[in-house]
């Protein structure tokens, strides 16, 4: 069920919510690494062995959905989950249009955030948007 | 010609033998008798004394008619041979003097007539008599030339010789009168004397009616001085009493309290309204003092201000406090005392204008009150806006609790359980429980209903638990912050909620103003500063779209807003806020963008509900 090959990466601004998630996606056995913000992860060399990319939505500097976009826009397939602390449905739409496999407000359920992630590490995790939880 | 009884004449006769040797036969029986009387002396032929006596008339008129009797001696051209050179000369002469003698006592006459205050009168009309005479003697020269009436003009003679004499005598007897009589120079002398003395006199009294008239004048003046004296006084007095009745009226009439307080800090006069407005009667207030009837917690500021009476040092602070009425309630009053009175004016007391203002005490709570829960709904309203935020402030920490918590279940269910992983997730956990809390007290604190209290706030951390609260509104909206905090500001006395609520509305609002923001960084300065008149000074500065210049003082109008959502009621409140702690809030533009909202708090205010 988990991949040892695959690597999570999260980004979020939040040191609680970077430690907190690293330590349960550790408890599944992903292998996970944190960036604290948009900047770090598209300045980092970590872009390829991208699993999974847990974003948070808002973020001083680039917020989650403007790291979206220039993913999308550069082509990349990374399977994206977004977490917000916020309810903001416009964000969520335009989320989920552009690809996300997840949108999920935080505090989250583990079980929804593991689905997530599975369906985004299928192989067919590109179609992983219709699986989201609502 | 009347003789006295019995006197001697003496009388210049001629020789005897002149007449003693006429033809006897010419010779009178009468003039035997007299004859025999007179003395003849023998040697001259001359008769010396001839004693008359008065009472022998018949001497006497054997006498005259022996004068008057018919003579025949020769007429005494005889003598001049009837030489009619001789008789003209003599002729001419005596007439002449005759004339001359005859006028001389008519001019007499008419001086002394004309003369009446002449000295010695007498003198003058026995001159006149004897030149009168004279002349008669000179007319007879002239008749005995062709008539020889001899006797006749010896008689006249003789009556001349003795008015002669007789004038003689007197005029050396009255010699010395006559010379003691002062001469014209001397009487001109005495004329100009009394001349010059008049003339002083004339001029002294002349002075002198000068001197009375001016005296008049003055006496005049002064009077009408007095008498203008009087009428001011009068008219003064008048007025001081009519002034006073006003005054009393005034005191009696008015519909503020007016009390005057002695000495013994009693109320020793009381007008109708005070009396009603505590319920004692002036008799019972002359017992009482503004201690008595003051509020407990009031006795304090009461004494002080009766001890500056005391000491002359109150000028004009009235002095709001609480008054026990005889039945017991309780009124807010505000006394003045306008000016102690110099103790010299010997009125007894101070007056003290005593208002109830129990009603607008009344009105002020109200006002007080509604502007409390104003500012409570604003709060609230301000929270409402910022409940997204607060809500992920607080999802956040819940989200990483739960992590934990599901972490911590795996770990645990492991064999054997990563017991180190589960420590350290347990310690997050405390962590962001507390984070969790933290944000919950701020929300409390701002949304908790009780009333306004000071205490002693440090700016600064206002500031930080403000920013706290609203950092994720700030983030959310890509706001940067700067912050620039004195680092040695002294703590004020304040109401903290109200002031951390005037410094989210303008962190808010420059939240907002900086939402069209595109083509610059967003960035909210926050300062807070000492300045130099003992003001502590914040400083909430935006770099959003700025002032409109037009609406830069309506802005802190209750219901005045330029936002399309916005209820124009968070500037007017924190106006109204600051101004209750005795500050200032206002608004400048900032450089280069934006807009720098400042508020400025006294470190020594005085405290208000």
């Amino acid at each position: 069920m988990t991949g040892s090959h695959s690597i999570v990466m999260i980004v979020d601004d939040d040191t609680s919510i970077r430690k907190s998630a690293r330590r349960l996606m550790k408890s599944y056995g992903f292998a996970v690494e944190t960036f604290a913000s948009a900047e770090e992860f598209l300045g980092s060399d970590r872009l390829d062995k991208t699993s999974c990319l847990i974003l948070d939505v808002h973020m001083p500097g680039m917020n989650g959905l403007e790291l979206q976009q220039r993913l999308v826009a550069s082509g990349s397939v990374i399977p994206i989950i977004f977490i917000t602390a916020f309810a903001d449905d416009s964000a969520r739409s335009q989320a989920l249009k552009a690809g996300a496999v997840g949108y999920l407000a935080k505090p989250f359920d583990d079980k929804e955030l593991l689905n997530c992630i599975n369906a985004a590490l299928r192989p067919d995790g590109r179609d992983a948007s219709q699986l989201t939880p609502t | 010609m009347t003789f006295s009884n019995r006197c001697f004449v003496s009388v210049e006769l001629m020789p005897v033998n002149k007449w003693v040797s006429p033809p006897v036969r010419c010779v009178p029986s009468s003039f035997q008798s007299f004859r025999k009387n007179a003395t003849v002396d023998a040697n001259s032929g001359f008769i010396w004394r001839v004693p008359i006596d008065t009472e022998g008339s018949d001497v006497m008129s054997s006498f005259l008619s022996w004068l008057f009797s018919p003579q025949e001696y020769m007429p005494h051209g005889m003598c001049f041979l009837w030489q009619p050179e001789l008789i003209a000369l003599h002729v001419t002469s005596d007439t002449a003097i005759a004339v001359a003698y005859y006028s001389i006592p008519i001019a007499l006459s008419y001086f002394v007539w004309k003369r009446r205050d002449l000295a010695f009168p007498g003198i003058f009309v026995l001159t006149s008599l004897f030149i009168l005479a004279c002349g008669t003697t000179h007319i007879m020269g002239v008749w005995t030339l062709w008539f020889p009436d001899y006797r006749l003009d010896g008689g006249i003679k003789a009556i001349t010789a003795l008015l002669s004499i007789g004038t003689a005598i007197a005029i050396w007897r009255v010699m010395p009168q006559a010379l003691a009589l002062p001469s014209t120079a001397q009487l001109e002398r005495a004329n100009k004397l009394l001349g010059s003395e008049i003339d002083q006199r004339q001029r002294a009294e002349a002075a002198l009616q000068e001197a009375n008239a001016e005296l008049e004048r003055r006496v005049a003046a002064r009077t009408a001085e007095l008498e203008d004296e009087v009428t001011r006084r009068r008219r003064a007095e008048a007025i001081l009493r009519a002034s006073e009745e006003r005054w009393r009226s005034m005191f009696e009439a008015s519909a503020v309290g007016i009390a005057v307080i002695d000495q013994q800090h009693h109320f020793a006069g009381a007008n109708e309204a005070f009396q009603k407005m505590v319920g004692y009667s002036a008799e019972e207030l002359q017992s009482l003092g503004p201690l008595e009837i003051t509020h407990q917690e009031d006795r304090e500021a009461t004494q002080e201000m009766l001890d500056d009476v005391r000491g002359a040092m109150r000028q004009d602070h009235p002095l709001e406090e609480r008054y026990h009425r005889k039945d017991g309630e309780v009124i807010w009053v505000r006394v003045s005392i306008a000016r102690a009175l110099d103790p010299r004016s010997g009125l007894p007391g101070t007056p003290a204008v005593i208002e109830d203002i129990t009603e607008r005490k009344r009105a002020e709570t109200a006002w007080h009150d509604a502007r409390d829960a104003l500012s409570r709904a604003t709060r609230l309203t301000t929270m409402g806006e910022l409940s997204a935020s607060i809500a992920h402030e607080i999802n956040q920490p819940l989200a990483a609790i739960i992590n934990n918590g599901n972490a911590c279940k795996r770990f645990l269910a492991t064999s054997p359980p990563d017991l180190e992983e589960v420590k350290d997730a347990i310690d997050e956990v405390v962590r962001d429980g507390q984070r969790a809390s933290d944000v919950l007290r701020r929300i409390r604190a701002m949304l908790k209903s009780v009333t306004p209290e000071r205490t002693q706030v440090d700016i600064n951390q206002e500031i930080a638990e403000v920013l706290e609260l609203a950092r994720h509104e700030l983030q959310r909206h890509s706001v940067s912050v700067q912050t620039d905090l004195h680092p040695d500001l002294p703590a004020i006395p304040a109401d903290r909620v109200q002031l951390q609520q005037v410094v989210l509305n303008l962190v808010m609002n420059g939240i907002d103003a900086m939402r069209p923001i595109t083509d610059h960084s967003r960035v909210l300065t926050v300062r807070s500063l000492l300045d130099d008149r003992h003001n502590i000074i914040v400083n909430v500065a935006d770099s959003g779209v700025g002032l409109d210049l037009a609406n830069r003082d309506r802005i802190f109008e209750t219901f005045f807003t330029t936002k399309a959502e916005g209820m124009g009621m968070g500037l007017a409140i924190s106006n109204s806020i600051i101004q209750a702690h005795h500050g200032r809030l206002w608004a400048e533009p900032g450089s280069p963008f934006g807009a720098v909202f400042s508020f400025a708090l006294p470190l020594v205010g005085r405290v208000s509900p």
